[in-house]
């Protein structure tokens, strides 16, 4: 089993290996995958701030152009050359404007602001049409184009981002500044998109699909989806970032997890620059984070191409051989020896051998086989034991042992008589089968023990080796007198019943049930009495044995027998076994 | 030759084309603050024996113009056909008397100041202790107007158009600015002087003080957020038609010097 336990433990430990590793290479990949989206929304939100840019330098170019109509810089002139400004003049700019808007290609200006050299407004165009004559002086894009600089901001209207364009306006006769003209475009979901559409790719590539929003403090101003972002960590980020330049806001940025809904989305924030930043204005770029990272998510995130290019056939070649180097180790530790084990054990129950061949089971199995042959040979020596117990008990005999003396006997209620076919009172004549000896019935009253009952083993049978009967209690000769009629043999003793006793014995009931006193001197003396007889009808020697080393055996292995069993008595049957006498202790439980 | 934006002196005081009850309204307050300031002028004794200080302030060579600090995607480009246009510095000024001469010379009841869209009339005035300021909202969009120095200065609340919001300035030699903070570029300034004699000088540096009492004074130049640091001693002599006339000579730090 030691192959067995290693290719378990390899096993189990690749399986170990293998859910780590599936459970940690997610994170390499999902922190580059963070790295790469924070990359990508830097990048991006890098290339929108150009984006703006450029479109800032288109609406400049402009705006420029629209400065130097001529049809213009003659209107603001003479409106600057006017304490008064009316509605005539305010009509008459204002239709220039609209005219010189609607002479944009594409992307036409959502309003224009045409001032005259003091700073005050002349006409409006497209938006407010009919507010005229406030001072437009006091923005820095219009003190800078009333000076003769070009240049872009962004201005809130009405809660809306523009981007503004301004430059001067020049008349050209005399040549000198007349005033100046401003152009907005409003910040619209269009143009949100027109920032993003480089990000989108084509159809086999759109990994780098960015959106973009526009944003007011928490209020959404434009966006390419129709997606509104949790603004408060957007505003947040805002407050945090320093004072000063904000070109640079995409790098220092760090990206934000942002909520819609349930959709989780990074987002970068960048301020918007001009007049607009006072007002909390800027614009995020964002991607929707992926449904799942980490093992659930890519694992749902394997595609079929995935499956379709996985070494399936090394695997399951690999799974296969693992299987059967497995299997293999199990029928060689496991399953061959403990089959070999069953069919020794099966041959011990048969009785085809006396021990299990310990040297025939490797490891475990031969352990079990060493503790079945250690028990089996406990139990041989407790049978000798015994045996030697009663050998202690009756005395040394001339001739060989006294008999066996069965301690088991008595695990019945009570201790049945030997069968009687186990006495023998005289050898059996030639030529028929030995009638078997009953048992000396130990339950009869002393006063009657001396003088068996016809039938019993104790007085023999045969002609030839009858006898007269003999006086109770007289270590005489048995009387011969009583024999017995044959009886008809009997089958030997299985193989258990040499301990256990016959069946039928076992069934029987308690012999010395309301008999004698089983202690008593008379009792005891009773034994003697049939055991001499025996002994003398088997023409064994009695001689060595007295009553008194007699009595004191039995008294003395009726105490042990009590001590070790629990029995409430002790009963003695004397019997002959194999042409000897031979006498049995049985312990009495129960006399009902 | 058109006249430059911030050439507020000479500049006509006409308000947006409001129309209906609002213009009415704005028309019947002006003409009930000029009858007021004339009966003043005209109960003062002072005045009537006073003098005039006229002057000039001696402006450095003009600078090129800088372009505003606030800027969009690009920054600021001269056009190609003209000369970008010098920094004009006299709409940012004041010229101011100061001295125990001017005894109690009592100055208009209110000192008006004009919104007038994304600036104020003045990007500076200057206003007498004790003098009502009435800030007047003549643009066409509501402001909520707030002195950095004392934000309890203005009242609180919004400035509708056409609407006005009075205060009076109770501290001399203070200087308080005039902000919206949604309108980060729309300032303006009062500063408290202690006597009414007072002007803003013209785009040439130009300037007059009319109803000087007899005595010596010394004026002050006050320009963006500071007190120039010019001192000139002016006299006026007795008598209704004296006539001062006095040469300010300007540092050419005047910019950048504290």
């Amino acid at each position: 089993m030691f192959f067995s336990k290693i290719w378990l433990f390899l096993l189990t430990l690749i399986a170990a290996l293998a859910i780590t590793v599936a459970l940690l290479l997610p994170r390499p990949a999902e922190r580059a995958h963070v790295r790469g989206e924070q990359q990508r929304l830097a990048v991006g939100c890098g290339v929108v701030n150009v984006l703006l840019g450029d479109n800032a330098r288109r609406r400049v170019d402009f705006a420029r152009r629209f400065g130097r109509a001529p049809e213009l810089a003659s209107a603001l002139y003479a409106a600057s050359n006017t304490d008064q400004l009316d509605d005539k003049r305010m009509a008459s700019t204002r239709e220039i404007g609209n005219r010189l808007i609607a002479s944009a290609k594409g992307d036409a200006p959502d309003f224009a602001i045409l001032i005259d050299a003091r700073g005050r407004v002349v006409a409006r165009a497209k938006r407010d049409e009919k507010e005229y004559g406030d001072l437009a002086a006091g923005r820095p894009l219009v003190d800078d184009a009333l000076a003769g600089l070009v240049r872009d901001d962004l201005w809130v209207l009405d809660n809306t981002i523009y981007l503004v364009a301004g430059a001067p306006v020049i008349g050209h006769d005399p040549l000198q500044y007349v005033g100046a003209v401003v152009l907005g475009h409003r910040v619209t979901t269009e143009l949100a998109r027109s920032f993003t559409e480089w990000s989108h790719g084509d159809a086999n590539n759109k990994q780098f699909h960015l959106d973009l929003g526009f944003y007011l403090g928490g209020e959404l101003v434009a966006s390419t989806t129709p997606v509104t972002l949790d603004s408060a960590p957007m505003v947040r980020a805002i407050g945090q970032l320093p004072a000063g330049e904000v070109s640079r806001d995409c790098q220092l940025n760090q990206p934000l997890n942002l909520r819609a809904g349930k959709d989780e989305y990074t987002a970068v924030v960048a301020r918007m620059p001009g007049e607009a930043q006072a007002q909390a204005a800027y614009f995020t770029v964002f991607i929707q984070r992926p449904g799942g990272l980490g093992l659930i998510g890519s694992t749902l995130a394997i595609r079929k191409s995935d499956l379709s290019s996985f070494p399936w056939a090394l695997i399951s070649a690999g799974f296969v051989i693992a299987l059967l180097v497995g299997l293999g180790l199990l029928v060689m530790e496991i399953d061959r020896p403990l089959r070999r084990l069953m069919a020794d054990a099966a041959r011990l129950a048969k009785g085809d051998r006396e021990r299990l061949a310990e040297e025939e089971h490797p490891g475990r199995f031969g352990s079990i086989s060493r503790s079945v042959n250690i028990h089996i040979d406990r139990a041989a020596r407790a049978a000798k034991t015994a045996k030697q117990d009663l050998d202690q008990l009756l005395g040394p005999a001339p001739q060989g042992s006294l008999g066996t003396i069965d301690l088991l006997a008595g695990v019945a209620p009570a201790p049945p008589p030997p069968a009687p076919s186990e006495f023998r009172f005289s050898d059996p004549p030639l030529g028929r089968p030995a009638p078997a000896a009953p048992p000396l019935d130990l339950s009869r009253p002393p006063g009657s023990a001396g003088i068996p009952a016809p039938g019993d083993a104790l007085f023999g049978s045969g002609p030839s080796r009858a006898k007269p009967a003999a006086p109770p209690r007289a270590p005489t000769p048995p009387p011969a007198a009583a024999v017995p009629p044959p009886r008809p043999p009997v089958a030997p003793p299985r193989f258990d019943e040499d301990i256990l006793g016959s069946p039928s014995a076992r069934a029987a009931p308690s012999a010395p049930s309301a008999g004698p006193d089983l202690s008593s001197e008379e009792y005891f003396r009773d034994v003697y009495d049939r055991f001499v007889a025996a002994k003398q009808s088997c023409g064994e020697s009695v001689a060595g044995i007295t009553y008194d080393k007699f009595s004191e055996k039995l008294r003395r292995n009726r105490e042990e027998l009590i001590s070790r069993t629990g029995c409430r008595d002790v009963a003695f049957t004397v019997y002959i076994k194999d042409g000897r006498a031979a006498l049995k202790a049985s312990p009495v439980r129960d006399r009902g | 030759m058109v006249r430059p934006a911030y050439d507020f002196l000479d500049m006509p005081r006409t308000r947006p084309s409001l129309s209906g009850p609002a213009a009415r309204s704005v028309r019947r307050g002006a003409l009930a603050l000029a009858a007021v300031l004339a009966a003043c002028a005209v109960g003062s004794p002072a005045r009537a024996a006073a003098g005039t200080v006229t002057g000039r302030l001696d402006l450095p060579p003009a600078e090129k113009r800088e372009a505003s600090s606030a800027r969009g995607y690009l920054d600021a480009v001269d056009n190609a056909i003209l000369p970008v246009q010098a920094f004009s510095p006299t709409p940012f000024m004041i010229v101011a008397l100061e001295g125990a001469a001017a005894g109690d010379a009592a100055p208009p009841p209110q000192a008006n100041y004009e919104l007038r869209g994304e600036s104020f009339a003045r990007p500076v005035i200057a206003v007498v202790r004790g003098q009502e300021v009435l800030i007047r909202n003549v643009g066409l969009m509501p402001r909520t107007l707030v002195a950095k120095e004392d934000p309890n200065l203005v009242p609180k609340g919004t400035l509708n158009v056409t609407g006005s919001k009075s205060f009076r300035i109770a501290e001399a030699d203070k200087i308080y600015t005039i902000i919206d903070p949604s309108a980060p570029h729309l300032v303006g300034r009062i500063v408290a002087v202690a006597t009414p004699f007072s002007a803003n000088p013209d785009r040439d540096g130009r300037f007059m003080l009319d109803g000087v009492p007899a005595g010596t004074y010394k004026l002050r130049v006050f320009f963006l957020d500071r007190w120039l640091p010019v001192e000139v001693s002016v006299t006026v002599p007795s008598g209704s038609r004296a006539k001062t006339d006095v040469r300010v000579p300007i540092p050419a730090d005047y910019r950048t010097v504290k």
